[in-house]
């Protein structure tokens, strides 16, 4: 074990160890309650007589550019109410950069330049209903110039590729198709560092386009009406839903910028999206509802996309290429790394001007061993996929791990073991997550060398482990108000859209725990237009959401008993709320209801002292898996996973060993079989939708062990910190995969069995 | 999803005389067909969806002297769990439960299963991107695209898609008849690539009933890259008379179910693990892969080892 970060342990990480609520099961959550009872109302369920149907054209093309464009006929047809062009004056006023700020470039918000297959371009219909829409655009007399397109980033990288967004890098036809120049790092000298070593070996490391696999097509719903607070203006305000996870109407308010509204003129209609991962992109339906809706003089319209439209891709493709150099001790000494990242032709998550991509992603990973010698490169390159949204920077310990396999290998030693001697940080952490994943895998009991061993049945058995940090996020700075009523619950709202995070719930045990109420008596409600998120970005934002509620819970406490001290004529020392109580400390017995003592509130708006990202304290995880190998068809199967997570501390049980379980049924599903596929001759998109794009079922559900381990070492309340991204990754299986067969890494993701039936080929040959 | 008509029909004549002009389609459990239409794969639509569901006793599984008959009509889950097919028809029971998930076998029929549209993903995009030669178009685009999934025994009638029915393999395995409002076909001779169609029914012709012979041995097997709700990368039926003759069917393959004779021959003398192991390599002798579907060569002779090898002994 390396030099250990700085932690900071004090203030937010105290050390309470007298729980009643947080960390205990049966805990209704009202998120979770309502989606199981049917309550949540989701876009799609939002219907009012006469409601008129809106839909776009959508490319047929890989890349094209519209020529022509006729509407007449389509504008003749019983039903249709209005037929826009990209060239109407509103339209092209629309702002060019839309909602989400990941979203990156100047197409306009509809164009008549379509961008990849799918995309929505040129005309939107409203019409009586989903038929009437599609036989207008069928009707629509289009010309389209085909234009080249680029799929895989790595044929984007190369100079001379087409360029899709020359306004991002002046400079592309030098670097290729890139967004923005490409980004250097470097620690230690590189090439002194590989001279030195005992030991260098290549990696390579590819994955390709996720999905974000939406399984309900969302349908953008708006409508306008009188302001209920009156306006002198006479404008009216617009209701309308929201399909990312951002808090409340924020992006719905800065597309309208261009309308000179304001932002309490828009009030968004449900939190519920139904799963949706990390898609920080907008369809275009969500902006152009509220517009279609003004000019039918308010009635609702409901913007539709059909299931195979809505089927977008989320997480881009990433390669990387270079080499590593180790000691004889299995001390890794220098790493040199070549990064290409896609970029969809829309948006990236690559907006450097946000902080996140400071260095590339993998070299901070790195950066978190003893390995001095450091050199890294890398550049988001533009391909004509759908949107590509999601971070390629958070999870990239898995190159990181893989050169552990390497060295493993080179060395016969189990990986744990060159984990333990290379990764730097945070121990206890990442001791204790070794200590009790191993102990619940059995890891001395099924460890072996690549290729050692076969089972009864004939199939390769393999195991592997991987480490990786889990994110304590002190970037976000989250807004908590509490308020507590004359019936002496405590309220707090929310209104970001839901995902399955779930912070609602954790936060209500938090306030609950911190104030002495019972949770039953902390209420948790949806409120359009509130907002929770200040600023930053939000993955596994429970440490920062529970921070912030336990400042806010404390404040209001401290409100309350003052108020109640007087009524029982003592000072607010001597009493103390019991189950929502105020009870004297001296008799307990001496209670009083809070009910009817007046309402209090307080608001809260801050983040965790911890530092973001880069050498801080950062909870680890180590996960372990077990893969049986078929060696003749080449098909794997993951007979074991286990997690030992850092939760810091959990404060929600079930909602966190859900988070847990979801992750990593997510990484066995990209592991073996997912992955975006486009023709590449036309650019079209051949498996979007649920058979061909082959997600996880519940039988494909490997057997999942989580380990929770408690080290308080987080950001959040209580030390605790976030839990899902680092499971998603796919890595580990296939360093598994190699332990079964003994031949080569796969170097692509999914490691399908034409893959490993490669690989078995080639240690025959 | 465009409007059509939906008609309820009372008996297989009736809806086959209703489909006779092209413009109705008819429909058993739903599960294939509502999706093509909710995508309109196809650049026409049709008029008239008829439901075969509403006509009475067509779903039976009975026994007649050797052989059995089984209703068109009759649900998957049905065939998958009867003791009759499981006891002579163990290949037929085996398929059926290997098709999609729970759900769809309590929905989807033995009909339905066998008259399902091709999955190919060109085919199958919606809006119809792909007029590929299955609707009219002049080539497959399939042969130089990305046919990780498609045939490895060559194309029918210019279609390179692979069979995706499970049960079909099981069917020409065992030597059933496919009985229709029109004519008894074979159902060796009952697959294959016309139009949209998968088979050979025309306009206005319904699948009736199965005429399966009882088998003395028979298996399937089924590869996947899903344990559920996937649709075969390669399966494989075998079927073996009293005599010891054997057949052997692949499917996932070729457009229609594959029979190999060439490891119909290397068992010819009864299935042991070296004659197994043969008739694997025998069956993929004739493979033509294309472009990037060669590990399917690999796949399918060991589904046909290791389905021979179920009814060794």
């Amino acid at each position: 074990m390396g030099e250990k970060c700085e932690s900071i342990l004090s203030g937010v990480n105290d050390d309470r160890t007298d729980f009643k609520y947080v960390g205990t099961w049966d805990h209704p959550g009202r998120q979770s309650w309502d989606m199981i009872s049917g309550v949540a109302v989701y876009p799609t369920d939002l219907w009012e007589e006469g409601t008129l149907t809106a839909m776009a054209l959508h490319s047929p093309y890989g890349h094209a550019k519209i020529t022509g464009l006729d509407t007449s006929e389509a504008e003749k047809i019983e039903g249709v109410k209005l037929v826009l062009t990209y060239e109407d004056e509103e339209i092209a006023s629309m702002p060019k950069y839309r909602p989400s700020y990941y979203e990156f470039g100047a197409s306009p918000l509809l164009g008549d330049e379509a961008e990849f297959e799918g995309d929505e371009v040129g005309v939107v219909v409203v019409a009586v209903n989903e038929e009437t829409c599609k036989r207008a655009l069928d009707a629509v007399k289009v010309d389209w110039e085909a234009l080249p397109f680029i799929l895989d980033a790595r044929e984007a990288a190369k100079p001379g590729a087409p360029i899709l967004r020359p306004e991002m890098n002046p400079d592309s036809n030098m670097t290729g198709n890139t967004f923005g120049a490409p980004v250097e790092w470097e620690n230690g000298n590189v090439e002194e560092g590989l001279a030195a070593a005992d030991h260098v070996a290549m990696i390579e490391y590819g994955r390709p386009m996720w999905s974000q696999f939406r399984s309900m097509p969302p349908a953008y719903f708006s409508y306008w009406a009188n302001d209920p607070w009156g306006n002198p203006d006479g404008e009216k305000m617009c209701y309308v839903t929201n399909h990312a996870h951002f808090p409340s109407n924020g992006p719905i308010v800065s597309a309208y910028m261009g309308f000179g509204s304001h932002a309490d003129k828009f009030r968004a209609l449900t939190p519920y999206m139904a799963s949706r991962y990390c898609d920080f992109v907008e369809k275009r339906g969500a902006q152009l509802a509220p517009l279609l809706s003004k000019r039918l003089g308010g009635v609702p319209v409901r913007f539709v996309n059909t299931r195979r439209q809505s089927f977008d891709a989320a997480v881009p493709q990433t390669y990387i290429t270079g080499r590593i150099g180790f000691n004889d001790d299995g001390t890794l000494v220098a790493v040199q790394q070549r990064n290409v990242h896609q970029s969809g032709a829309r948006g990236g998550y690559g907006d450097k001007t946000h902080g996140h991509l400071v260095l590339p992603p993998n070299a901070q990973a790195f950066k978190s061993t003893v390995c001095p010698n450091i050199y890294s490169d890398m550049a988001y390159y533009v391909t004509n996929g759908a949107c590509t949204t999601a971070d390629p920077g958070k999870d990239m310990w898995e190159p990181v791990n893989l050169a552990f396999a390497h060295i493993a290998n080179a060395l016969n030693m189990p990986i744990t073991d060159v984990i333990m001697k290379n990764v730097k940080v945070t121990d206890p952490s990442l001791s204790a997550c070794m200590d009790a994943g191993k102990k619940a895998f059995d890891w001395d009991g099924k460890w072996h060398a690549p290729g050692a061993k076969t089972l009864e049945d004939g199939r390769l058995h393999g195991v592997a482990a991987r480490a990786c940090w889990s994110m304590t996020w002190g970037m976000i700075s989250y807004n908590i108000n509490l308020r507590m009523g004359v019936d002496g619950k405590i309220y707090m709202p929310y209104a970001e859209a839901l995902i399955g995070t779930y912070w609602p719930d954790a936060a209500q045990l938090v306030i609950a725990e911190e104030m002495g109420m019972k949770p039953e008596d902390v209420i948790v409600y949806y409120a359009p237009n509130y907002n929770n998120w200040q600023q930053g970005d939000a993955a596994d934002r429970g440490s920062s959401v529970t921070w912030a509620a336990k400042e806010a819970a404390v404040q209001l406490k401290a409100q309350i008993l003052a108020t109640g001290a007087s009524l029982f004529g003592v000072t607010p020392d001597e009493v103390d709320l019991v189950d929502s109580m105020i009870t004297l400390k001296a008799d307990p017995a001496q209670q009083m209801p809070i009910v009817g003592i007046g309402q209090l509130a307080v608001g809260y708006c801050g983040k965790p002292e911890t530092p973001f990202q880069n050498d801080v304290v950062r909870t680890m995880n180590v996960d372990f898996c077990e893969v049986a190998v078929d060696p003749e068809t080449g098909l794997v199967e993951v007979l074991d996973y286990v997690a030992a997570h850092d939760f810091g501390k959990v404060i929600r049980p079930a909602s966190a060993l859900g988070q847990l379980e979801m992750a990593l049924t997510q990484a066995e599903g990209r592991a073996l079989r997912e992955e975006l596929i486009w023709d590449e001759n036309t650019g079209v998109l051949l498996n979007g939708n649920m058979y061909d794009y082959k997600v996880p079922t519940a039988l494909d559900q490997p057997k999942i062990d989580s380990v929770p381990v408690e080290s308080r070492m987080g950001g959040g309340a209580y030390g605790s910190t976030g839990v899902a991204h680092a499971h998603t990754n796919a890595g580990l299986v296939g360093l598994a995969i190699q332990n079964a067969t003994g031949g080569d890494f796969i170097t692509m993701q999914p490691f399908t069995p034409d893959k490993v039936l490669a690989v078995l080929a080639a240690q025959q040959a | 999803m465009k409007h059509f008509k939906h008609m309820q029909a009372s008996s297989a004549d009736e809806a086959a005389n209703e489909a006779k002009n092209g413009t109705a389609w008819v429909m058993a459990g739903g599960t294939d067909l509502l999706g093509t239409l909710k995508d309109e794969i196809f650049p026409e639509y049709p008029e008239c969806v008829i439901d075969l569901k509403t006509i009475p006793d067509m779903d039976g599984i009975a026994e007649e002297g050797d052989a059995l008959r089984i209703g068109a009509l009759a649900k998957l889950a049905d065939v998958a769990e009867s003791d009759l097919v499981k006891t002579h028809a163990a290949a037929l029971a085996q398929a059926a439960g290997r098709v999609a998930s729970p759900t769809i076998r309590h929905m989807g029929t033995l009909g339905g299963n066998i008259c399902q549209m091709h999955r190919c993903w060109y085919f199958r995009v919606p809006d119809d991107r792909f007029h590929c030669k299955r609707k009219g178009g002049a080539t497959c685009p399939a042969r130089i695209g990305d046919n990780r999934y498609h045939s490895i025994f060559g194309d029918d009638n210019g279609c390179f898609a692979s069979s995706s029915h499970d049960t079909a393999p099981a069917l020409v395995a065992l030597g059933a008849t496919v009985v229709t409002t029109k004519r008894e076909v074979p159902a060796e001779e009952f697959f294959g690539a016309h139009g949209h169609r998968s088979n050979v029914l025309e306009d206005g012709e319904v699948v009736k009933e199965f005429r399966v012979p009882k088998a003395a041995k028979s298996a399937f097997q089924k590869f996947a890259l899903r344990k559920s709700i996937d649709f075969p990368v390669a399966n494989c039926a075998v079927a073996q008379t009293a005599d010891g003759a054997t057949r052997v069917v692949l499917g996932g393959v070729h457009p229609a179910p594959w029979r190999s004779r060439e490891a119909e021959e290397a068992v010819a003398g009864g299935v042991t693990a070296d004659a197994a192991e043969a008739a694997g390599e025998a069956a993929v002798s004739v493979a033509r892969p294309l472009g990037k579907n060669a590990y399917k060569v690999d796949i399918a002779r060991t589904l046909v080892k290791r389905t021979l090898m179920d009814i060794a002994g």
